[in-house]
């Protein structure tokens, strides 16, 4: 492991919705944008659709950060399923505070389908803020 | 409209009391039927039961302390199934004579449209503590009956006689039920004399022939003062645990430290009576891996625990249904490591109700935080501007 190193390269596991933020990274793809290769993207129809579970077994299996990231609200194709996600975070980051895991490791944004930039300026910043914290200590966990 | 009424206790036996104040309402076809505990026969425990004939009522005995499974559960499988409409209300009437978490939990469950609540005629008895029926494979449980009563006469904090009440009851704020139909008040009245019921409903007083105009003050000054104890204990267990489950030094999680002997039996999730859900991710094959994962899992970390998956478990289950925790303990009862599972619930509990300021059970049109949303809420998270 190689805790608190600038050379770190942490895995950051990203659940992005379909309809803004997956074509958001797809537009900093398509034009090019240069973004660290540390994100995992799994494609979501919904930030809703990111049931907590996800995000729990991500961490305790030692990702080390987990993005969340939907449509901004009032634009949700589904028309709620952000703002039902953002109350959901709320008490997951609630739970993992309290039992002693690092919330601060999961992120929670809104990146639209026209924000190419916002998604690799998201990447960007969420890579070095990982880095500066170093790996997971439940990366190398086994008694989880 | 509020009203109080004596019941009076005759030869010292205030079951007796209730027995006839529920045979009154299966008399007078208030209800088709009631659901209160029935003592065993071998007289260690009680089992919730589904009385429609007045003569079987002779073993119904709601004082017994002990609590074996909720009777929220059972009242889940006597109403009415909920249509597309949710509709329920053609259905016959049926009284529920419960515990005060028995009636939080129904709340809660009938906001999740387990429960037609419109069909129940709430009954609510005063508890100041409920003994794990394992204690009472030894002993006759009505050994306690009458020193429990007592101490619910006194408004004793403890456990009357040496044997501890399960730790749930021994930490719980709410030993009187919120606004039943009828609650029966055993707390600061000398039970052997009379019983204090609390009537929310004008009607019944007339057709149940009860003396409404009784006096209610040493009953709420004893439960008020047993309350501001217990809230003592409380907030110190939930603090003592609280820090236990801080991350360790090395960065260890406190939850896998203290619960690291977890089997993961779901014994817990068996005994809850929030946790619903007939497709529970738990009780399907999802967390029965490949043999080749466990392989490439002790690989990459040196070495994995089995059955594995114990800390996804309980943060799951916390996610899932925490801000309905009622805090009965049941799931403590029922864990064969004897861990503090309820504690746990508890102390995250405080957390995550207090963000939604939701009180699972205390009123049935306060929609479940996360049926719903503001807005405007939680700014802070997400939301920045792109530059």
């Amino acid at each position: 492991m190689s805790n608190n190193n600038n050379s770190y390269e942490p895995r950051i596991i990203a659940f992005l919705c379909n309809w803004c933020s997956y074509t958001g990274a797809d537009l900093a793809g398509t034009s090019r944008m240069k973004y660290p290769p540390n994100v995992y993207i799994v494609r979501m129809m919904c930030s809703g659709a990111v049931d907590p579970v996800y995000v729990i077994k991500a961490m305790v299996e030692g990702a080390d950060a987990v993005l969340i990231a939907g449509c901004h609200p009032g634009d949700c194709h589904y028309q709620e399923g952000n703002y039902k996600a953002r109350r959901r975070m709320v008490l997951l980051k609630t739970i993992l505070e309290q039992t002693g895991f690092d919330p601060n490791r999961v992120w929670l944004r809104w990146i639209s389908a026209s924000e190419g930039k916002l998604f690799a300026d998201t990447i960007n910043e969420m890579t070095e803020a990982i880095r500066a914290r170093g790996a997971s200590p439940l990366q190398q966990e086994w008694r989880v | 409209m509020t009203i109080f009424a004596s019941l009076p206790v005759e030869n010292k036996e205030p079951v007796n009391a209730v027995r006839d104040l529920l045979a009154r309402l299966l008399d007078t076809e208030l209800v088709s039927a009631v659901l209160v505990a029935v003592e065993t026969q071998n007289g260690r425990s009680v089992q919730p039961s589904l009385i429609r004939d007045t003569a079987s009522l002779s073993r119904a005995n709601p004082f017994l302390p002990v609590m074996p499974i909720s009777a929220a559960r059972m009242a889940t499988f006597i109403t009415r199934r909920f249509d597309a409409r949710g509709n329920g209300a053609s259905a016959p009437r049926i009284a529920v004579v419960m515990r005060p978490c028995e009636l939080r939990a129904t709340v809660e469950l009938a906001k999740l449209q387990q429960i037609a609540y419109e069909q129940l005629l709430t009954i609510g008895i005063d508890c100041v503590g409920t003994f794990e029926v394992s204690d009472m494979q030894t002993e006759d449980a009505h050994v306690y009956l009458e020193k429990v009563l007592e101490a619910a006469n006194h408004g004793e904090v403890d456990s009357p006689n040496g044997l501890p009440y399960r730790h749930a009851c021994s930490i719980c704020t709410n030993p009187v039920a919120w606004q039943p139909d009828i609650a029966v008040h055993t707390i600061g009245v000398d039970n052997q004399q009379e019983i204090l019921l609390e009537v929310n409903e004008e009607s019944l007083v007339e057709k149940l022939e009860l003396q409404a105009g009784a006096d209610a003050t040493a009953h709420q000054t004893a439960v008020q003062r047993l309350i501001a104890v217990r809230q003592e204990r409380r907030d110190t267990a939930l603090d003592t645990m609280s820090e236990k489950l801080q991350m360790r030094d090395d960065g260890t999680p406190g939850l896998l430290v203290e619960f690291e002997d977890c089997q993961r039996c779901h014994n817990c999730t068996v005994a809850c009576p929030m946790c619903y859900c007939k497709t529970c991710l738990f009780r399907t094959n999802t967390f029965e891996h490949e043999p080749q994962y466990y392989m490439d899992v002790a690989e990459r970390k040196g070495a994995m625990r089995l059955p594995g998956d114990t800390l996804t478990f309980h943060l799951t289950r916390l996610a899932h249904m925490s801000l309905s925790c009622i805090g009965c303990g049941l799931c403590t009862s029922a864990c064969p490591a004897d861990l503090p599972v309820d504690t746990l619930f508890q102390t995250v509990a405080r957390q995550t109700q207090s963000i939604f300021d939701y009180v699972p059970g205390r009123n049935l049109d306060e929609l479940l935080p996360i049926a719903t949303f503001e807005t405007d809420e939680f700014q802070d998270l997400g939301e920045r501007v792109a530059t």
